[in-house]
């Protein structure tokens, strides 16, 4: 692998290869936008005195959020990858494990954990660790996607 | 929707289900929202929110993205624990698509309690859509 960026193919994901830590800075705005969007009504995510009455500092970002601090797509970019075109989501994993506030700065690991073939499809999995400026874990997931091989990505000439 | 307390959970409880259509304007909001940021240097719409690109795949219609259609399995299981703090420090949720979910889709998400202790629950997952075909399954876990 090199920093050039590149599709990133079925043939050229590695098992065990860790991509450069990704650094993401956690916003009101987008917690709010993930709220309104999920419509979670939930006081702990919307109303910092409930949030604070349940033990939290301010309100707390829905978990589901690792999937923008932790996205695969933005690990692969600032690492000088590129998605290959058409990949399909296939499978998820997530652990939630310490809450995530507006003003954090999160910066995440990304591995490749697999790759395999299946029905004729092609898939590769990630597994993405995920810190806040303390050091602290806040999450992990694993992602799973159908992949491109290189003969999709770069036909011949 | 009503909240469990710890004690209150049994084998075999159904959590009360949570509705959702899915629409082109929530499929391009998660775009803009969660896509565009991620993608910095290069970003398009991509085959989610574009049909043209959509024309070009597979399916030959936009689907939804499956980081949206899973997040609402966050919300069922919030809404229902005693405490969400179980979730948010703690919880698990592993999901497996199985059948692509369209714009205007209405997706049911169903949970049910598979085991329960003094410390933890665990629930099978699973998201039907209007014609009860299932679309999502998986497992979550929570701390009690």
């Amino acid at each position: 692998m090199n920093n050039a960026p590149t599709p990133l193919t079925y043939e050229d994901a590695q098992i065990g290869f860790e991509f450069a830590p990704y650094v993401f800075h956690v916003t009101r705005d987008l917690i709010d936008r993930l709220a309104d969007l999920l419509q979670e009504d939930l006081p702990v995510f919307r109303d910092p005195a409930s949030a604070r009455e349940a033990g939290y500092s301010d309100i707390v970002s829905i978990p589901v959020l690792v999937n923008c601090y932790a996205h695969f797509i933005a690990i692969l970019d600032s690492a000088g990858y590129r998605r290959p075109g058409e990949s399909f989501h296939s499978r998820s994993g997530f652990k939630f494990i310490a809450p995530v506030y507006a003003g954090d700065t999160i910066t995440s690991k990304m591995k490749i954990v697999d790759k395999w073939v299946k029905r004729d499809h092609q898939y590769v999995a990630f597994n993405i660790e995920s810190r806040n400026q303390h050091g602290q874990l806040v999450a992990e997931k694993y992602h799973a996607s159908v992949w491109p091989s290189e003969a999709t990505v770069r036909p011949s000439p | 929707m009503p909240q469990a307390t710890s004690i209150d959970i049994k084998k075999g409880d159904s959590l009360p289900t949570l509705t959702r259509t899915i629409t082109e304007e929530m499929v391009i909001a998660y775009e803009e929202l969660f896509e565009r940021i991620a993608a910095r240097s290069d970003w398009k719409a991509s085959f989610h929110a574009d049909r043209e690109a959509a024309a070009q795949t597979m399916y030959q219609e936009p689907i939804a993205q499956g980081v949206l259609t899973e997040a609402f399995f966050s919300v069922l299981i919030s809404r229902w624990l005693p405490d969400p703090k179980g979730w948010i420090e703690g919880g698990t949720l592993t999901t497996k698509f199985i059948a692509p979910v369209w714009y205007g889709d209405t997706l049911t998400y169903h949970a049910e309690v598979s085991e329960v202790d003094s410390r933890s629950v665990r629930l099978n997952i699973w998201a039907e859509d209007q014609n009860t075909k299932k679309v999502i399954v998986g497992q979550a876990s929570a701390l009690l």
